[in-house]
């Protein structure tokens, strides 16, 4: 058997789909080539390396609801359906909350669907609900989450059927308050509208509250295990493209199509010491998080997460430099497609700021325009400081 | 084990009958399999729910077709792949640009990032490198290619039910397997000879 033959073989081989006779000979051909042995062991690397790279992923949260949205609107139908007395679903999602729960630390600031209040200090029991639009690095916590399902949630009794259209739970939710930047969750039970309830998707929220705080310094808070029964009309539905016309919620904007985003996660109970580290790699690279989450689980643990948007070339020293912080419990990197009109916008605002930088014209327009860009992303702050590098011995900043 | 295949055979079952609670559940079980493999197929997560979502309201639209003793999440990757080779025979072929290639700026070039997922601070930038050169090479196959690549791989799918989901021969699962491994074997041998 000659190497270019035993090349043809590999790949059969590699699965056990050679003959027997045709596989003895390529052992044989291999044992005694160096040559074929390396594109051997290379095939076999190839295999591996193929696992790490595309790693099991998780759908988007809310996916399942969004799906089951599109089949209700489809006008096909292959048969009549059948719909459940509806209260079962008030259960469903609350048994996924806790498969979920740990999902969230890192992934909310990546949604692309979310349901914002902007005026979140009027309005401190207003929610956010972020469900992770690119999670190509989500981790698979079902498993783990399973696990604590038990703990983490207590049952929910609820009668057969409501005798009325209102129905009061004592329900495993939390009511929750800010006073100084603390959230305060108290258990407290919740009044249904069973009517409305029955009108509204399943949300496959979880059981976790987050405190989030923006780069501009808005702050949010979340009550995923409530999300399920608030009336609709007290959240607004959006999406990242829609983010920008929200008023003071200046959120973390990717910059071009495909986008840097590394987050990193915290052991629980080690935040002090993980923001010690983590806070000098910030320094070091310019960098500021775009978000920090600190999420308090249903077992009252606390759990913080920190997200950023990096400029390529940092890229792979900041995840070395994360991952080698011992607090942190995972450091995620992903590519994040955005929208095209974001990348309009912002490019817009880079040549207005050129134009302006160039002419030496409308200072007091110029400066507005970086200060907005600086709020942005990291990407948006590194290009924006080199325009103002060129042109500082111009203008006073 | 046993009792959780019964389970999720009688959940088909009702499903077929229009029971659309089933069909939810069906979809939560496969939610993430469809997912993953209309990620890795599409490259983007826009993409790949759009395409995910496609899978499951066709799943919906035909279920009565599915026989319930099959398995229902192979017959949902088969939907997923047929869809996505639909989607992509029916797009006009557009120039395409090269993950090597930068993203122009004007005061500086940036390099196109592929998704990365080590966590290993020894490995990872040898990791990173590996992974995203051959996600390039995933992506550069010609699309049957690509797919038998993903299902054989990473899927873990046996060259039969590889055959059963692109509705072709197990010979030309071979053969196209043979020549996609051979091209990602070229692009790991120049990875490692840098």
């Amino acid at each position: 058997m000659d190497c270019k033959k035993a090349k043809q073989y590999m790949s059969d081989y590699k699965d056990f789909r050679l003959p027997k006779r045709a596989a003895i000979r390529l052992d044989a051909h291999i044992c005694g080539c160096s040559r074929c042995t390396h594109e051997m062991d290379i095939l076999n690397q190839t295999s591996l390396h193929l696992k790490v790279a595309y790693p099991e992923i998780t759908a988007p949260i809310g996916f399942s609801s969004r799906v089951m949205s599109e089949i209700s609107r489809s006008s096909r139908r292959p048969a009549p359906m059948v719909v459940p007395f509806k209260l079962k679903r008030l259960l469903m999602p609350v048994a996924v909350m806790a498969a979920s729960a740990i999902l969230i630390i890192g992934l909310y600031y990546e949604g692309a669907f979310m349901t914002v209040s902007p005026a979140i200090e009027e309005q401190p029991q207003a929610l956010i609900e972020e469900v992770p639009y690119q999670n190509g690095n989500v981790i698979d916590a079902h498993n783990v989450a399973e696990d604590n399902e038990t703990a983490m949630l207590p049952p929910l009794v609820l009668p057969e059927e409501p005798a009325d259209s209102e129905l009061t739970v004592e329900a495993p939710h939390k009511s929750v308050d800010v006073e100084d930047n603390v959230a305060v969750v108290e258990n407290t039970p919740v009044t249904i509208d069973i009517p409305a309830f029955r009108e509204k998707p399943v949300d496959h929220s979880l059981e976790t509250v987050s405190h989030i705080q923006g780069t501009n310094g808005y702050t949010a808070i979340t009550d995923s295990s409530f999300v399920d029964i608030i009336p609709l009309d007290e959240r607004i539905e959006t999406n990242k493209a829609d983010l920008t016309e929200i008023p003071d919620f200046s959120i973390f904007m990717p910059r071009d199509r495909i986008i840097n985003s590394i987050s990193v996660n915290v052991f629980v109970g080690r935040i002090d010491e993980a923001l010690e580290h983590i806070e000098r790699i910030e320094l070091l690279y310019g960098i500021v998080p775009d978000m920090t989450e600190t999420n308090l689980l249903g077992d009252g643990t606390i759990a913080m997460s920190r997200s950023y948007t990096i400029p390529s070339k940092f890229v792979n020293s900041i995840v070395v430099g994360m991952s080698s912080i011992g607090a942190a419990s995972e450091v995620k990197r992903s590519s994040i497609d955005i929208t095209a009109d974001y990348k309009e916008m912002i490019d817009a605002h880079i040549k207005l700021i050129r134009e302006l930088s160039a002419t030496g014209e409308g200072v007091s327009e110029l400066k507005d325009l970086i200060s907005q860009m600086m709020r942005l992303d990291n990407m948006a702050r590194h290009e924006v400081s080199n325009i103002i590098l060129t042109i500082e011995d111009k203008i006073d900043f | 084990m046993e009792l959780l295949k019964q389970q999720v055979t009688q959940t088909v079952k009702d499903a077929i009958k229009g029971d659309t609670a089933s069909f939810e559940q069906l979809v939560q079980i496969h939610q993430n399999r469809v997912y993953s493999l209309s990620l890795r197929l599409t490259g983007t997560a826009h993409d790949a729910e759009d395409l995910a979502q496609e899978v499951f309201v066709k799943a919906y639209r035909f279920i009565s077709s599915f026989r319930a003793d099959a398995d229902f999440g192979t017959w949902l990757h088969r939907i997923a792949i047929n869809t996505w080779l639909n989607r992509k025979r029916k797009m006009t072929p557009v120039a395409a640009f090269s993950l090597d290639e930068p993203i122009g700026m004007d005061e500086a070039e940036v390099k196109r990032e592929v998704a990365d997922f080590s966590a290993d601070p020894e490995k990872v930038y040898f990791d990173n490198q590996m992974s995203e050169r051959l996600q390039r090479a995933v992506e550069s196959l010609p699309k049957e290619q690509k797919a038998i690549i993903l299902l054989r791989e990473v899927e873990d799918y046996s060259y039969e039910e590889i055959a059963q989901i692109m509705d072709c021969s197990v010979g030309t699962v071979r053969s196209r397997l043979s020549r996609a491994r051979d091209a990602l074997r070229k692009c790991y041998n120049g990875l490692t000879e840098i």
